[in-house]
């Protein structure tokens, strides 16, 4: 099944209830852990990463996500501050809206409400299945979780023909790997079929 | 998510009485309804390629359970199994959908629902990928209480063998014995009768 790209507001409408436009050159920070959630935010054009380190200072990636996809909204409907950074893998344009006026665009648009439970439910239903595959000791197992959730957006079912845009330092801090065994394992998964691997890119 | 009662009735709802141990969904069922218990607890858990019990959180009375799969086209990832008599209210899924339409407060409230579950997920997530195994026990017993009604000190049982606390953390057993001793020492939880208070 194909995992919708979300949340995808039409930009007018996000205009019209206030929204503005911002834009940010690659590495730039949007927002960092320990921020108050402001705003909601929708990618118009480049990526992003949602990222924190941990005590040792290693970087662990929550996602990354790019144009038609907003990022961090359930701290919106949360009284917490971020526990993560958002920051630009591009130069990136977004449009923000104010927390207030984006719950009275869901109250006047039942419909984009619901999309928001859905866009909810399905970073869940992510976020369950990568805490099963963090849980396993076989790096394989870790890193087909990815490749399976990336794959997911698409339509087209074919074999070896998804190219991977993440870099292996990116892969193995989504997946609490180290770098060394990410290409390790990516190798063993080529031998064994799973994946082509062409000039580098991974195609799965 | 609580719904009111009464407003679930209205929309076509019915009560089940489900015996300890019975089934109210199981994985790969496509889901059908929106459940609500007003009596009781279910876990929900599922078994890895080993058959081992792979995760397991207990919901008790006034929650909802596995409601985020009703907004997506996929079936269950897990099962619910109840651990004492229930008593459920549940709702067919397409009147579900069109309460929160009619009614956008209802859809607020399920929206705050999922962030604060995804909330706790992603801090889980995060401290599962520390080196350091009490930030891993800590992240997963955080879950765990987060979906019980009684946040004080001590007063949730951790309603997992150590064997299963290690297998969801990518922790050893021998390791998550000695943390969790360690965690006993620092006041951070209580050990009654090897049942773990947290």
């Amino acid at each position: 099944m194909k995992t919708k790209s979300c949340m995808n507001i039409e930009e007018s409408l996000l205009y019209s209830f206030g929204g503005e436009t911002k834009t940010f050159k690659k590495g730039e920070i949007i927002f960092r852990e320990g921020d108050q959630a402001l705003y909601y935010f929708q990618i118009v054009e480049g990526k992003i990463k949602l990222n924190s380190y941990n005590e040792e200072g290693k970087e662990f990636i929550h996602n990354i996500l790019g144009k038609n996809q907003s990022f961090g909204d359930s701290l919106i409907f949360l009284d917490k501050q971020y526990p993560m950074n958002a920051t630009c893998l591009s130069p990136t344009e977004i449009i923000r809206l104010p927390k207030n006026n984006f719950f009275e665009l869901l109250e006047q648009n039942p419909d984009i409400s619901i999309e928001m439970n859905h866009c909810l439910s399905q970073h869940l239903y992510f976020k369950m299945v990568m805490i099963q595959n963090i849980a396993s000791s076989n790096p394989s197992v870790r890193l087909k979780g990815l490749l399976d959730y990336l794959r997911s957006f698409k339509n087209d079912d074919c074999e070896h023909c998804f190219p991977i845009e993440l870099t292996r330092q990116q892969m193995a801090n989504l997946v609490g790997l180290r770098v060394e065994t990410v290409i390790r394992a990516l190798k063993k998964m080529e031998k064994e079929g799973g994946i082509k691997i062409h000039n580098r890119k991974i195609l799965y | 998510m609580v719904i009111e009662e009464k407003l679930l009735y209205s929309m076509g709802a019915t009560t089940k009485t489900y015996a300890i141990g019975e089934t109210i969904f199981l994985e790969g069922e496509w889901p059908a309804f929106y459940y609500q218990i007003i009596k009781g607890e279910v876990k929900l858990n599922n078994y890895n390629e080993e058959g081992k019990e792979a995760i397991q959180i207990i919901i008790e009375d006034g929650q909802s359970i596995g409601e985020s799969l009703l907004f997506m086209e996929k079936s269950y990832p897990m099962n619910a199994i109840t651990i004492t008599e229930c008593e459920v209210i549940k709702l067919p899924r397409k009147a579900f959908i069109s309460l929160l339409k009619e009614d956008a407060e209802i859809s607020y409230k399920m929206n705050k629902c999922l962030s604060q579950r995804l909330y706790f997920k992603l801090i889980m997530t995060q401290n599962l990928s520390s080196q350091n195994p009490m930030l891993k026990l800590i992240a997963l017993m955080d879950y765990l209480k987060s979906f019980a009604t009684n946040q004080q000190q001590y007063s949730f049982k951790i309603p997992l063998t150590r064997q299963q606390m290690a297998g969801l953390t990518g922790l050893c057993v021998e390791t998550t014995i000695r943390t969790i001793k360690g965690m006993e020492r620092a006041m951070m939880l209580r050990i009654e009768d090897r049942k773990i208070m947290y």
